[in-house]
């Protein structure tokens, strides 16, 4: 290689205006994007922080009842803190995904979910209050100017614009015959001069990926960082490569920038966009009919129940209640089982939700089958995945989330089969084993 | 020295050239005469090695009677010499000496400028901003720098004005003296018979007529040339 | 000028990359819109199996609490209309089931960008992604040297010579691309035209219509600027990187920025923000007026005054169901407020967004493509609204029952299936486009605007042109 032509390309690049200011203008949207990033993650760790307080005032409320106590607030005299089923639907809990250190570097579908959850004993991982925070759907439609977004998409246009006369400016202006007698390796040559942009590139994305992820996570996401770089630098070299063979066998600067966007649509926005089509011809927008039932039509079903089918289901469920009493006609207490049908609707929950994840797990299984001719999606998703932004972050939250709510349930029926009496020290435990 | 021996090449059974043989010895301008499509360039690309022939023989040799490359000793000044325009003449020069694996200090890429005729002045104004006359000497200046033993111009003098066209010749003239074998494809009679030492007149692929300049005036090489075409 | 537009149609007809271009298009645009309706029916159905999946719970129900009813509620999907299947709009990033039940307003939920992985940027390969971002790029490729290669030919001296002038030289090629346009549209309109030949209503027609001028539009300025550009350049190839540039600019940076921009704006608020706020004036009142226990008060004396007793045991209806109503009601003007406030944000941004139609007309073409389609956000709260007005309708129905119909007689408190039954069940249509029309006059004002820079930006070059 050349070292000459590889260093005289800066002057090249310089001169040529359109590259320079396309390539400082790319910058400075990068930069741009990082920023916004930050503000949507502060956002969210804002709203996470008013969260905690919210939840500490709420619990710290019936801490003063038991201070002065109190078993409730004076309008509600049916409250009772030291009776175990109160006291456990006073325990004010939230489930939380906190923004990734990293979110900045992709905002992924962090904006299409819901990142908290207030749990109590009739929650389920599908409410409808977890869903994403309230924003302009066309603004959502049209995206964020997202770093990840630069990179996997507008990345690639900035490469076209700083190479597309590469070989293709010399056979416009028909001195690439010149270029040949002058230098016997043509192909070199364009491999010379394309690893000037290449190296550029990858300095700058590798420069800003670094630059975000330890200044906001320092070494402690050190191997997502260094996924992030291999990522984005294995992306890179893709296109590089494919656009070397472009400008090898190019015929003028304008055939080649055709063909370079002809790729470029077609791997950004052709295949993805009839792999979407496919997959949603395939796996139709879910309405969630199972799971609706079961939040509706069959919780009204088990409410309907005697006690004695109720009493079977729970034991399904806790078999350990049937070893806190020996007489039956205790364990049918009616209120008692009333106040633990949550359990049972939990299971069903846990039952349907667990559908619903596998019935996305398959559309999921397909889109991955696709990658192999899509790797734009690829890249995306496993970008999304660095930065803790994929569909499967949000799925480790549900899951979160899942076992918060069968905790409460368990711990719910577990204490109000015991009959003890609440006192303060044990609402703290509640509060610990909650939280 | 330039030897094309019997030279066949034909594409998709269409024959271009037809037993072609010339030779231009070291020190001598040859001016090749032709119409459209009379196989000009195909023997041109021949010897900048883009072509292959499909029978005879081709040798490039110089002074010393070593064989001469197309990559190594043989400069190409193509019909319009529009290099990188943002580039200015003496970062074209350097650039396109940097990638044949050569490498000049400022003043000797000044000095050669200078030895084909460029004004200093023009020397940093960026190409987009010179004449054709001006790119041309760029364009010579590339081979002269490169030390090349053999110059392969293609109609060199098309759309220059007189004055560019008459330094063209002198230049080519100059370059000569020192040694240089030139080798130029044109239609243009005039500036043939001013600037060649020898005179070849191609019809079809065939060399139907060659002789000395010096023997022809400028008036009996154009009616000779209009026979040749005619019949 | 129709020998010239003649005679560009002849020498493309001649072009083989062309040929080959074109006819790639065409079989592109028929396959890709019939899959598109292929797939939208196919989600109608979906969408309706669903519904009517849920009504006939609703029809079952038996003898039961009405106030149990109001908890037992019922299900909003939102449906697709038939032209989503040109154009999708918001269609897969908003939730597409909304429970409605007493008490509260719920979220839209169970988006379909939600179930699953990331897969497009650009959204599903319809037509409407075709006529956004590469048909244009095509007219594009098609314009930039069809009038600068005319020049560096000389046949532009020749055909002035002839007694062409160069203005109609100019529009005889903007119009010979748009023809080609044209052709492109109207295919993929036709061929929804004839698989939904017979549920097509009118507003449907008019909304195709509209789809298919707007379209037009906004062709007619991409290959004109393009042209334009390269007078202006005298060089094709400037002209192609600028027009490059500018399709970046339009249809991937612009609307990101700018949808970034007003959404700074005009902030809305952290779902945690309103939810406290509503809490908040739900329980110590609106703004801080009348808070609960004291509207409970005043509920019950008006009450006791209006039936003239002394106590709620006298009173022959049920004082829960009128408390239940008033509660309902004031939970109303609570929501009113706030998510009034929430949709005016979101009606606001979208107008600031449409101002920048000034310099895009991508937003222009967009907000037009969507609304024609009914698959943009003025038709979204639209359906949220339609919604709420049904939710409001069917807990104030069970609530009177539950008031002044279930205390009588043995069966105290409970109502039958007859009356379940007699609920009429939610239906939501789209509004006719007339009645949303002025939402879109921006974007129609604004497509104009550009029609008549153009036309005078290209006359006046075209006045001063020195071949």
């Amino acid at each position: 290689m050349n070292l000459n032509i590889f260093l005289y390309e800066a002057i090249h690049f310089t001169r040529s205006k359109a590259k320079l200011y396309s390539y400082l203008f790319f910058m400075s949207i990068c930069m741009l994007s990082i920023f916004n990033a930050y503000k949507i993650s502060n956002k969210q760790t804002q709203t996470i922080l008013n969260i905690n307080e919210q939840k500490e005032i709420e619990n710290q409320k019936v801490l003063d009842w038991f201070d002065k106590s109190n078993k409730g607030p004076d309008d509600k005299s049916w409250i009772n803190v030291e009776d175990p089923y109160w006291a456990i639907r006073s325990t004010s809990t939230y489930v939380v995904k906190e923004p990734s250190p990293l979110m900045p570097l992709g905002i992924g579908q962090s904006t299409q979910f819901g990142f908290y959850k207030k749990v109590n004993r009739w929650s389920s991982t599908y409410d409808d209050d977890i869903v994403e925070e309230i924003s302009n759907y066309e603004r959502l439609i049209n995206g964020n100017i997202d770093f990840s977004f630069l990179i996997i998409f507008l990345l690639p246009v900035l490469i076209i614009i700083m190479t597309y006369n590469i070989n293709g400016l010399e056979k416009d202006f028909s001195f690439h015959k010149l270029i040949s007698i002058q230098n016997n390796q043509v192909k070199l040559w364009v491999f010379t001069r394309l690893i000037f942009y290449l190296i550029l590139v990858l300095f700058s994305v590798n420069f800003l990926i670094l630059t975000v992820g330890f200044f906001n996570s320092g070494i402690s996401n050190i191997k997502s960082v260094l996924n992030l770089i291999l990522l984005s630098n294995l992306y890179i070299i893709l296109f590089f490569v494919v656009f070397y063979f472009l400008n090898t066998n190019g015929k003028s600067s304008s055939s080649i920038a055709f063909k370079m966007i002809s790729v470029w649509l077609l791997f950004c926005v052709i295949i993805p966009g009839s792999v979407h089509q496919y997959v949603s011809f395939q796996y139709p927008v879910n309405y969630m009919t199972d799971f609706l039932d079961v939040n509706r039509k069959r919780t009204y079903d088990i409410f309907k129940l005697d006690n004695s089918n109720l009493y079977t289901k729970l034991l399904d469920i806790h078999p350990e209640i049937s070893l806190n009493k020996d007489s039956l006609e205790i364990n049918l207490d009616n209120k008692k089982i009333r106040r633990s049908i949550s359990s049972i609707v939990n299971q069903m929950n846990v039952d349907a939700a667990n559908e619903i994840e596998r019935q996305n797990e398959e559309k999921n299984r397909l889109i991955r089958f696709t990658y192999i001719f899509n790797p734009v999606s690829y890249v995306q998703n496993m970008w999304n995945s660095c930065t803790s932004t994929d569909y499967d972050s949000y799925k480790k939250f549900r899951i979160k989330l899942k076992e918060s709510i069968q905790l409460r349930n368990e711990l719910l029926v577990l204490e109000i089969w015991k009959e003890q009496k609440v006192d303060k020290e044990s609402y703290q435990e509640y509060l610990k084993v909650l939280n | 020295m330039i030897e094309l021996k019997n030279i066949y090449k034909s594409f998709n059974s269409n024959i271009v050239l037809n037993n072609l043989s010339i030779k231009v010895n070291s020190g001598e301008i040859y001016g090749l005469l032709g119409a459209n499509g009379a196989g000009k360039s195909t023997t041109l690309n021949m010897l900048l090695g883009f072509l292959d022939q499909d029978s005879g023989t081709i040798n490039m040799i110089d002074n010393k009677g070593s064989t001469v490359t197309s990559k190594d000793g043989v400069g190409y000044i193509p019909e319009n010499v529009n290099l990188y325009p943002y580039l200015t003449g003496v970062e074209n020069l350097d650039y396109f000496s940097k990638i044949a694996g050569l490498k000049f200090t400022t003043d000797q890429l000044c000095n050669f400028l200078l030895e084909c005729g460029l004004k200093e002045l023009d020397f940093n104004k960026p190409m987009s901003e010179y004449s054709k006359g001006m790119k041309q000497k760029v364009g010579i200046a590339i081979a002269y720098a490169k030390n090349a033993k053999i110059y392969l111009l293609d109609e060199p003098a098309s759309g220059l004005d007189p004055l560019s066209s008459n330094d063209l010749s002198l230049l080519l003239k100059k370059m000569s003296k020192k040694g240089a074998t030139i080798l130029m494809a044109s239609h243009d009679i005039f500036r043939v018979r001013e600037t060649c030492d020898k005179i070849g007149i191609l019809k079809q692929g065939t060399l139907v007529k060659e002789m000395f300049s010096k023997d022809v005036s400028s008036l009996e090489l154009e009616s000779l040339y209009l026979e040749y075409m005619k019949n | 000028m129709i020998n010239i537009f003649y005679n560009e149609w002849r020498c493309f007809l001649r072009n083989k990359l062309f040929i080959f271009f074109t006819s790639f298009f065409i079989i592109l645009l028929i396959v890709v819109t019939y899959f598109a309706i292929i797939q939208n029916n196919k989600q109608i159905q979906s969408q309706n199996e669903a519904h009517n999946h849920i009504r006939s719970q609703w029809d079952e129900i038996d003898s039961t609490n009405a106030h149990s009813a109001a908890h037992f509620g019922t299900y909003a999907f939102k449906s697709n209309t038939i032209l989503n299947s040109l154009d999708e709009g918001i269609n897969s990033v908003t939730g597409v089931v909304l429970r409605l039940e007493g008490h509260k307003q719920n979220d839209v939920a169970f988006s379909e960008i939600s179930q699953s992985l990331e897969i497009s940027k650009f959204g599903k390969l319809k037509p409407s992604l075709l006529f956004q971002f590469i048909i244009p790029l095509f007219l594009i490729f098609l314009s930039f040297n069809s009038y600068t290669s005319e020049i560096a030919s000389g046949r532009l001296k020749l055909l002035i010579i002839q007694g062409d002038s160069l203005l109609k030289i100019v529009f005889a090629k903007i119009v010979t691309i748009l023809s080609l346009s044209f052709l492109l549209l109207f295919l993929s309109i036709f061929i929804q035209y004839t698989f939904n030949f017979s549920s097509l209503s009118f507003d449907e027609i008019l909304r195709l219509v509209i789809f298919f001028f707007a379209y037009i539009i906004y062709y007619f300025i991409i290959i004109t600027l393009t042209i334009l550009l390269s007078i202006l350049f005298k060089k094709s190839i400037s002209s192609l990187s600028t027009m490059i540039i500018v399709w970046l600019l339009w249809t991937v940076f612009l609307p990101k920025t700018i949808g970034n921009f007003t959404e700074s704006i005009s902030p809305l608020p952290t779902r945690f923000e309103l939810k406290s706020d509503m809490k908040e004036d739900r329980s110590k009142g609106i703004d801080g007026h009348n808070p609960s226990d004291e509207r409970r008060y005043q509920l019950e004396k008006e009450t006791l005054e209006k039936y003239n007793v002394d106590s709620l045991s006298q009173l022959p209806i049920n004082f829960s169901g009128i408390l239940l109503q008033a509660d309902e009601e004031y939970g109303n003007k609570v929501w009113d407020k706030h998510f009034g406030n929430v949709y005016s944000i979101l009606k606001e941004q979208k107008r600031n967004y449409q101002l920048s139609g000034l310099i895009n007309p991508f937003a222009s073409i967009q907000s037009l493509s969507t609304g024609s389609c009914g698959t943009d956000l003025i038709h979204h709260l639209d359906f949220l609204s339609k919604a709420e007005i049904y939710r409001r309708y069917f807990v104030k129905k069970l609530n009177n029952e539950y008031t002044f119909v279930s205390t009588k007689g043995e069966n105290a408190y409970l109502s039958d299936n007859v009356f379940f039954k007699s609920i009429n069940d939610f239906n939501y249509s789209t509004p006719n486009f007339s009645s949303v029309l002025y939402y879109y006059l921006y974007d129609i004002i604004f497509l104009f605007s550009w029609i008549l820079f153009l036309i005078f930006f290209v006359i006046l070059k075209s006045r001063k042109l020195i071949i």
